[in-house]
């Protein structure tokens, strides 16, 4: 299976994927992107994020730009 | 169901955590290898209630002491590749893992299971994104029946009830407008009549 790259930034500050998932394809991937921003979104402390700067763009093996997924505006 | 962690001796899940930092996902990345070793021996040592975001952050990701969860989501967003990196040595590399270590959503301690035993899909599953489809529906596997709890079997002869009893109400109202109507012609042409 490809192995797909998760960096997560907005305009200031990146957090680089290291270890990046196997998927299936392309959809298995957006899916894991949406976990990880529901992941992220849902943690214990209350946070002042503005959470509509920060996306996630999902890279393939070669670290090429493959699709970028937005954050939503707000945990519901 | 998971064990309860307490079954899990800590010899057990020390020998786990270094065969789950040779897996490849921890090898690829030191930085989830520091978070999982700081997580799983602090919880060892007792000091699970400690392990917050910021202790995380400067003690397991070499981050200052000025570090702000609530601006920086770094933990946040390295929580969640943990998890995944669990999953994916858990459903690819299991040899030799007896323990089955999780960190479910919502905080960062973690959870020990023996092995013997199937995951709380439950517990691990992360909290659904709001006004989209859970992101992981997809990869569950479809039940191979639908049968409603006793719940459910309430509500749904309180359903049928109610759609019987507004048939019943119609039907009265019709049977009695029609009753009505037929005498209120023989009156009408009456009226006409003068």
């Amino acid at each position: 299976m490809p192995r797909f790259f998760f960096d997560i930034m907005d305009s200031t500050q990146s957090v680089p994927d290291e270890a990046g998932l196997e998927c299936r394809d392309l959809g298995e991937a957006h899916r894991q992107a949406q976990a990880l921003i529901a992941d992220a979104m849902n943690g214990p402390e209350a946070t002042r994020i503005d959470w509509r700067a920060w996306r996630v763009e999902v890279r393939d093996e070669a670290h090429g730009l493959l699709f970028t997924v937005p954050f939503p505006p707000r945990v519901g | 169901m998971f064990t309860p962690e307490d079954e899990v001796p800590a010899e057990r899940v020390v020998e786990t955590l270094e065969v789950l930092l040779r897996t490849p996902p921890f090898v690829r990345s030191p930085k989830l290898a520091r978070f999982l070793r700081f997580v799983v021996e602090e919880e060892l040592a007792g000091r699970g209630t400690t392990i917050k975001a910021y202790t995380i952050a400067t003690q397991a990701l070499g981050r200052g002491p000025d570090f702000d969860p609530s601006l920086d989501p770094s933990v946040r967003v390295e929580a969640g590749r943990l998890r995944r990196a669990l999953e994916e040595v858990y459903a690819q590399h299991a040899e030799g893992v007896e323990v089955r270590v999780s960190v479910p959503v919502g905080g960062y301690r973690p959870r020990f299971g023996t092995m013997e035993a199937a995951p709380d899909i439950a517990e691990d599953a992360p909290a659904p994104e709001p006004g989209a489809p859970p992101p992981r529906a997809a990869d569950r596997p479809a039940p191979a029946a639908v049968g409603f709890t006793p719940r459910g079997q309430a509500a749904v002869i309180a359903l049928l009830a109610g759609i019987l009893l507004v048939l019943c109400i119609d039907l009265g109202l019709t049977l009695s407008a029609r009753m009505g109507g037929a005498s209120a012609v023989p009156r009408d042409i009456a009226v006409r009549g003068r």
